[in-house]
């Protein structure tokens, strides 16, 4: 379709101050938080389900790519117009729409900011469990889309488990309600699908979300270690003994010098890696569970551990927790993040083998993560200018990534696929698991008309993909976020 | 259409005499909706069952999957039968690491066997189902997405399965998830197979997340005159904060199925935790008792009583039902346990049936059964209740009716899905199983 005509259709849609389309006006929709970037033709924002029901009818009749699109903080290129087209923008659907207490759920429109409704609903006494480090600013769409982890996933799950039931806009504009908060509506359970597809499927426009009751008590400690073999023993230590604590981080050295250097925080540099443990409940419970802890890690090493005693001293850690990734601007202008998962038992033997990786690329590699999930992040650290570096950042993250596949894990355990690691699947699935995966797609999407070109193969050259790492960039600095 | 004889020798070229059993009185032993197989097949590998699939698919042939057979007759009535295929021989736990908290199970592991094995290890895998002690298997267990009372404190079976591995109707042998606790590459199809009741594909492999036994538990009754008193104290033990894992009203009938004493209504909690913590719960949860005016409540220390009770709760329902008998999972939200639990009865004296009701307030999943001498009649109680439920955004699943009455209830799933979803249900189904190779209509809305 010609631009023209279709800035004229998308007025009619959603009037003037519902769209943008000057070249200059959408350059801010060409990219996320990844490596890469596209110029979508317009930008809109709607404001109710029918505009979107009527823009998705246009879009299938005349074969135009629709992206959906909630904060942009996605680190896989999800919200990227890879095919050009049209960016949805769901921030003007942002209304909490229901809450119903006693039968613990709420309902949200998709532009519901995370921590935005935690914060909304708490006078009830109860919140949302899925907190993405990007809680601030990421949308409980973007959420769902990509199932969304954070560090008290690993008591309380990650953001599928909380997702009850959708409204959803189908290429051609059907609108299609899926689950329900009464449990097992009958049938296949559409609603688990469509969590985690990355907005390859429709898109969602209302989420019915479970709401869990805040736990009365938390303890918040460091458990200080000479280095991260000592640190992550603990952790396999911890899990193995059955322990299941409400979150259970890890930071090395190097991210505990730079987090220290920017936001004094707390964190003990003299530590050769600290666990950031805390544990929630009855205030019955914390002294018994905090103690068995803290003997594991002492068995296991830990020379040292702090308590947080005031609740100022427990925001301060999970403030630097939190700004580690803005600090990370200070070693290395560019950074490049990955998102690797391992068994828990495999930590200190994946953790050693990171540390020969940057040995042999000569790349400083720095490890903050989620590790009671065995959800790591290694996080390269570079600077683009040098010549030549950019492959070898490249092909040590492959490693990376290829030692998490090899010992058992994954490719991604929160941050998705999207245009990132689309020719990474087939280290993990076979042609017949991704043929069947795209034959459900195409139920949904058969044109591809949403979220084109994502999550599968592209069967792409490798000369392909090093273009688009040319595009590297450094992460904008973004305060109070973790990773 | 295949002659049998040419069947039996088909099947033998793909698996041998071990994976066949033609005698009729087995035949007759798996038959469903009143129809036996011609055949029963019993693969060992994944790649037999592929084999036996993809001949059953390239020859029109029909196939019912079967786990430990204890409630293979949930669902729609068949449309037709030629084989049963049994995972009885796929039965091996293929992985199990207890450092990282992670199971893999063949489908036709028992589910009393994994509880078993995992209990050595101090652990448990949070899926309940009804049927554990006569032979439930772990998949048959996912395939009909069950539940029980602990699902208030660990969610659905779903937030546990972490990969599976399946076989399609035409032989295609696939996977989704993995074994790692957190896993965002490529699709869940671990969701798409929960609940499938074996009409997509062959769940023949799967991992989960385990979980450590809690230290200790305490089981407290209290008996009250209406229901409406003990869904309430049910829901005030949630809100305020005394976080109980499992919280379940029984009426008189689902009383003395499990044993207690003949009250109108019974409100059983669990609290699981540390010592000092427990201790807190139980205080906390008799001071709510006290200020309702109930007497007690009665405690059950003994982790074996406790434990014994529960599982009758967890497999209330699963009682051989002779004759005119039927069982129904009713869905509402949890503030609807006490509307439906005076539904249910009114309805049931209307209609002179005779019924039992057990319902998780915690979360929304009710069981229900009866037994009725006039079929109109259990036909309107059904229709009526499921039409009720359905109004208020819950639902009805009609999972064991007598053949006649299932014939004629429609669909025993009620009518709460939209055309939207359905249109998405048959797309998926036309996709995965074109054919209609596996229990062809045994699914919503014959699917
Ligand atoms: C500093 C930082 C820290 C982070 N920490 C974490 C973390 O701890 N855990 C974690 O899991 N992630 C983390 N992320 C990644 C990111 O924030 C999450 O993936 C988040 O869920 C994305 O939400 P968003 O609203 O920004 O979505 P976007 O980036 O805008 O979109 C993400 C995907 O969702 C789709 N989408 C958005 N809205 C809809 C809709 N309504 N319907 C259908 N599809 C839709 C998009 O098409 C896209 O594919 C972090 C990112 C940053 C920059
Ligand atoms: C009266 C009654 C009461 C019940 N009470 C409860 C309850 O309280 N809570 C609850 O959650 N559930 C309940 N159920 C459901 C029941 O517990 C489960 O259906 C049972 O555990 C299934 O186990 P099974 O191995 O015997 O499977 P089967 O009976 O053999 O099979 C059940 C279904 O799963 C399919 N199937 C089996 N194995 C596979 C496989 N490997 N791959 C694909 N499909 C497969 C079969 O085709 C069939 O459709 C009840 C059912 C009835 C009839």
């Amino acid at each position: 379709m010609d631009k023209q005509v279709l800035v004229a259709e998308l007025l009619k849609i959603f009037g003037p101050d519902g769209l943008l389309y000057a070249p200059e006006d959408v350059l801010v929709y060409e990219y996320d938080f990844s490596l890469d970037k596209n110029l979508p033709e317009a930008v809109v924002f709607p404001s109710n389900t029918g505009q979107l029901a009527v823009l998705l009818k246009l879009a299938a009749e005349n074969n135009i790519p629709v992206t959906p699109r909630g904060a942009g903080t996605g680190l896989s290129g999800g919200a990227i117009a890879v095919r050009g087209g049209i960016v949805v923008a769901m921030a003007r659907l942002k209304k909490l729409m229901k809450l119903d207490v006693a039968n613990r759920y709420a309902v949200v429109q998709p532009g519901h900011v995370n921590l935005e409704l935690s914060t909304e609903i708490s006078p009830s006494g109860y919140f949302f469990a899925p907190d993405p480090a990007s809680q601030k600013a990421s949308t409980i769409g973007g959420n769902l889309a990509l199932n969304a982890g954070g560090p008290h996933c690993l008591a309380y799950g990650t953001t599928t488990n909380h997702i009850l039931g959708l409204e959803m806009v189908l290429p051609g504009g059907e609108v299609v309600r899926t689950g329900s908060a009464a449990p097992d509506r009958p049938g296949y359970d559409l609603t688990g699908f469509i969590v985690g597809s990355e907005g390859t499927l429709g898109i969602v426009t209302e989420a019915t979300v479970k709401i869990m009751k805040k736990p009365e008590a938390v303890s918040t400690f460091l458990a200080l270690f000479e280095d991260v073999g000592a640190a992550s023993d603990a952790v396999s230590a911890i899990i193995g003994a059955g322990i299941v604590p409400a979150a259970l981080e890890m930071m090395d050295q190097l991210t505990i010098r730079m987090v220290e250097e920017a936001l004094q925080a707390g964190y003990p540099p003299e530590a050769g890696a600290v666990l950031l443990i805390e544990v929630d409940g009855l205030k019955e419970s914390l002294d018994e569970l905090t103690g068995t802890i803290v003997k594991i890690c002492r068995d296991n090493g830990a020379f040292d551990v702090k308590s947080a005693t005031t609740e100022e001293a427990r925001t301060k850690l999970w403030a630097g927790r939190k700004g580690a990734a803005g600090a990370f601007g200070r070693v290395a202008p560019n950074f490049y993040l990955h998102d690797g998962v391992v068994p828990r038992s495999k930590l200190p033997e994946v953790l050693r083998r990171i540390g020969e990786i940057g040995v042999e690329y000569d790349l400083v590699i720095a490890n903050l993560f989620h590790a009671g999930d065995g959800n790591l992040h290694p996080n390269i650290m570079f600077d683009a200018r040098v010549p030549g570096v950019m492959p070898r950042v490249i092909e040590a993250g492959e490693k990376i990534l290829h030692l998490c596949v090899e010992v058992g894990g994954t490719i991604s355990g929160e941050h998705g696929i999207g245009t990132e690691k689309q020719e990474y699947m087939s280290w993990i699935f076979t042609e017949e698991d991704m043929a069947t995966m795209r034959k459900v797609k195409d139920v949904f999407n058969p044109a591809e008309i949403i979220n084109p070109w994502k999550v599968f193969p592209t069967k792409k050259s490798c000369g392909e993909i090093s273009l688009k790492m040319r595009l590297l960039k450094a992460l904008p600095n973004m305060d109070e976020a973790w990773i | 259409m295949i002659e049998t004889d040419n069947l039996i020798q088909d099947l033998l070229g793909i698996g041998g005499e071990d994976g066949l059993s033609t005698g009729q009185a087995q035949l007759d032993a798996v038959a469903l909706d009143g129809q036996s197989p011609r055949a029963i097949v019993r693969p060992s590998t994944a790649e037999e069952a592929a084999a036996y699939l993809k001949y059953a698919n390239s020859h029109g042939l029909k196939v019912a999957i079967r786990g430990g057979g204890v409630h293979s007759g949930i669902g729609n009535p068949l449309e037709w039968l030629d084989i049963v295929l049994t995972t009885e021989r796929m039965a091996a736990i293929t992985e199990y690491s207890p450092a990282d908290l992670m199971v893999g199970v063949q489908a036709g592991v028992k589910l009393s066997d994994l509880k078993a094995e995992l209990a050595k290890n101090g652990q448990f895998l949070p899926v309940e189902a009804a049927g554990l002690l006569q032979g439930a298997t772990i998949g048959g267990a996912i395939a009909s997405n069950t539940s029980g009372p602990f699902r208030l404190a660990y969610g659905p079976a779903r937030d546990w399965l972490i990969g599976v591995k399946f076989v399609l109707a035409d032989g295609t042998i696939a996977k989704g998830g993995g074994k790692v606790v957190k896993n965002v590459a490529g699709f869940d199809m671990m969701k798409l197979f929960i609940g499938t009741l074996g009409t997509l594909g062959l769940i023949y492999e799967m991992n989960f997340k385990l979980l450590p036994l809690p230290p200790l538990t305490s089981t407290l009754v209290v008996a009250f005159d209406d229901y409406q008193a003990a869904c309430g104290l049910a829901l005030k033990a949630i809100d305020t904060g005394t976080f109980p894992s499992a919280l379940t009203v029984l009426d008189r009938g689902a009383a003395l199925a499990v044993g207690l004493p003949d009250r109108t209504a019974t409100l059983l909690l669990e609290v699981r935790n540390t010592a000092q913590a427990l201790e807190r719960q139980v205080r906390d949860i008799t001071g709510l008792c006290r200020e309702a005016g109930a007497a007690g409540p009665d405690m059950l220390d003994g982790s074996q009583e406790q434990h014994d009770l529960w599982q009758k709760v967890t497999g209330f329902g699963y009682r051989e039902l002779s004759g005119q008998g039927l069982a129904l999972k009713v869905s509402t939200l949890p503030d609807q346990s006490a509307a439906l639990l005076t539904q249910a009865h009114a309805l049931a004296d209307r209609l002179s049936l005779r019924i039992s009701l057990l319902s998780h307030a915690g979360h929304g999943l009710s069981w229900l059964t009866g037994s009725y001498e006039d079929e109109d009649k259990a036909l309107e109680f059904v229709r009526e209740l499921t039409s009720w439920a359905e109004r208020l955004g819950g639902s009805v699943a009609a999972e064991r009716l007598p053949l006649a009455l299932k014939q004629r209830v429609g669909d025993v799933w009620g009518t709460a899905l939209s055309e939207g979803e359905l249109k998405l249900m048959r797309g998926i189904k036309a996709k995965l199983d074109p054919e209609r190779t596996l229990g062809p209509g045994r699914f919503v809305a014959g699917i």
